[in-house]
């Protein structure tokens, strides 16, 4: 039987916590967008020792779990002397992860910015610098938004997995209403609206840079 | 700062005290002192040893034996509140200062140490009313599904028993690991599996809470084993002074008191020699 009730009691404390999973999902995108785009230029740069890390990086992240990587970060930063850092444990391992994929989008999109607005720019004496913000990274933008949303909804997804390491974000905390009420479905129900809401925001969001970015091409 | 010359004098000293130095130097009994606050990695997840309130607030058997402790040693609990699987190897790596319902095993002895019991836990079998199982002994299980708690005694426990089915040419029980209790009885709800092994006062909670599953408990299983609190292996004076705390309980019949109050029951525990071998 649905207890609604048990539903409508649980809705506070599961909206506490959705302000974890959402602080969460931004700080750690945050990083891995300016990871990811860092790395990626670094690929693309020429220059091999930096493209050895980056490749180096994107092969770790790539190929160890991210519940591995959360317990890595957590357990190394009580050696160095970082105690009660759990949210930022998680932060940096989920950015870490994420980051490496989005590494691959942003790479991807830059390379399909066509060669001839490079040299044009080039040969109009631009810098490189100035190449690379004003004409490569804006365009690579718009063509990598869809991607990066969709990366984005990933990590938003991923972010249960920080409650190994003490987080006690929205899903962690169905968890711990469900083993006192002995019962899942009143609390999973809101806990899914709860997430497809927030992938709606990122994916609003996304749209409407999309549209205007568009508009000013 | 810490000049060459201390560390050599150190260093001699550490030689001279063997084992002692390691251990009462910088013991995590005396940050947590510094704190004012006792780091407690706990997963309230299992009533009824520790499980929240309506209000989230963790509560239970070992939640306020481990407030009474506190409070004899001048400090307050602060709650890392995480999944299981990620506790142990906190602990091992230092993340926090203890942690609560720890089952004792002679695995687990060896990466961290235990305080004396603060209770003792025998795992029995669940099943549903109307199904085919004849007894709780191994023997009767052999070729069933069961649903464990991942990472837990009882999961080590069933792992060890499918060994000896296996010397005796018998279908081993196949394991479903969960992460709640809940899950595993929804588990069984759904005809997933066709028993439940966790700990006895557990299971027994589990059965009032799902009045509306015709649940029964069939039996034991296994022997018993003590639950304690589980330290940092680093921390020989923390541990000690836990245990102290805990026979103050004792002495006070608070102890006893929770007892009643969580498992309906009472129970005497050893002090001494309860490690497994």
């Amino acid at each position: 039987m649905f207890n609604s009730q048990l539903m409508l009691d649980s809705l506070p404390l599961l909206a506490q916590a959705s302000t974890v999973t959402i602080k969460l999902t931004v700080f750690a995108g945050i990083l891995s967008v300016v990871l990811g785009t860092l790395s990626a230029m670094a690929q693309l740069s020429g220059q091999a020792p930096l493209k050895w890390l980056s490749r180096a990086y994107v092969s770790l992240m790539r190929g160890t779990p991210l519940f591995v990587q959360l317990l890595v970060v957590f357990l190394t930063l009580p050696m160095i002397k970082i105690d009660n850092a759990a949210f930022e444990a998680a932060v940096i391992a989920i950015g870490l992860n994420s980051g490496a994929y989005v590494t691959e989008i942003v790479r991807g999109a830059i390379m399909a910015v066509p060669r001839g607005h490079v040299e044009a720019a080039d040969a109009v004496g631009l810098s490189k610098f100035t190449i690379s913000r004003k004409i490569v990274l804006p365009q690579a933008l718009k063509t990598c938004l869809p991607a990066l949303t969709a990366e984005m909804t990933i990590v938003l997804k991923s972010t249960p997995l920080a409650s190994v390491i003490s987080v006690t974000e929205l899903t962690y905390t169905g968890v711990l209403i469900q083993s006192r009420a002995f019962t899942a479905i009143e609390i999973f129900l809101p806990i899914a609206m709860g997430y497809i809401l927030i992938a709606q925001i990122l994916l609003r969001l996304s749209r409407y840079f999309e549209a205007r970015l568009s508009l000013r091409s | 700062m810490i000049k060459r010359r201390d560390l050599l004098k150190l260093a001699a000293a550490s030689a001279t005290f063997g084992v002692l130095s390691s251990s009462s130097f910088a013991d995590a009994l005396d940050q947590a002192k510094k704190r004012g606050t006792l780091l407690v990695a706990i997963d309230p997840t299992f009533p009824p040893f520790e499980f929240t309130d309506a209000d989230g607030k963790i509560t239970g058997y070992d939640a306020e034996l481990i407030e009474a402790v506190a409070a004899q040693m001048g400090l307050k609990p602060e709650y890392k509140v995480m999944a299981f699987s990620g506790i142990i190897p906190g602990l091992i790596a230092g993340a926090f200062d203890m942690t609560p319902t720890l089952n004792v095993t002679a695995e687990r002895a060896k990466k961290i140490d235990y305080t004396i019991p603060t209770a003792a836990s025998v795992n029995a079998v669940l099943a549903m009313k109307g199904s085919a199982i004849k007894s709780s002994k191994i023997e009767d299980l052999a070729g069933m599904k069961a649903a464990v708690k991942a990472t837990t005694q009882p999961e080590q426990m069933m792992t060890a028993m499918n060994t000896d089915l296996a010397k005796k040419s018998l279908k081993p029980v196949q394991l479903f690991g969960f992460e709640t209790i809940e899950q595993t009885i929804a588990a069984m709800a759904d005809k997933r599996v066709d028993i439940v092994v966790d700990d006895k006062s557990v299971l027994v909670e589990a059965t009032v809470k799902r009045s509306d599953l015709p649940l029964v408990l069939v039996g034991e299983i296994g022997g018993v084993t003590p639950i304690a609190w589980g330290v940092n292996k680093a921390n020989s004076k923390l541990t000690a002074a836990l245990s102290d705390g805990l026979k103050a309980t004792k002495a006070s019949g608070k102890m006893a008191e929770l007892q009643s109050k969580y498992f309906g029951y009472t129970t005497d525990l050893p002090e001494k020699d309860f490690i497994p071998k």
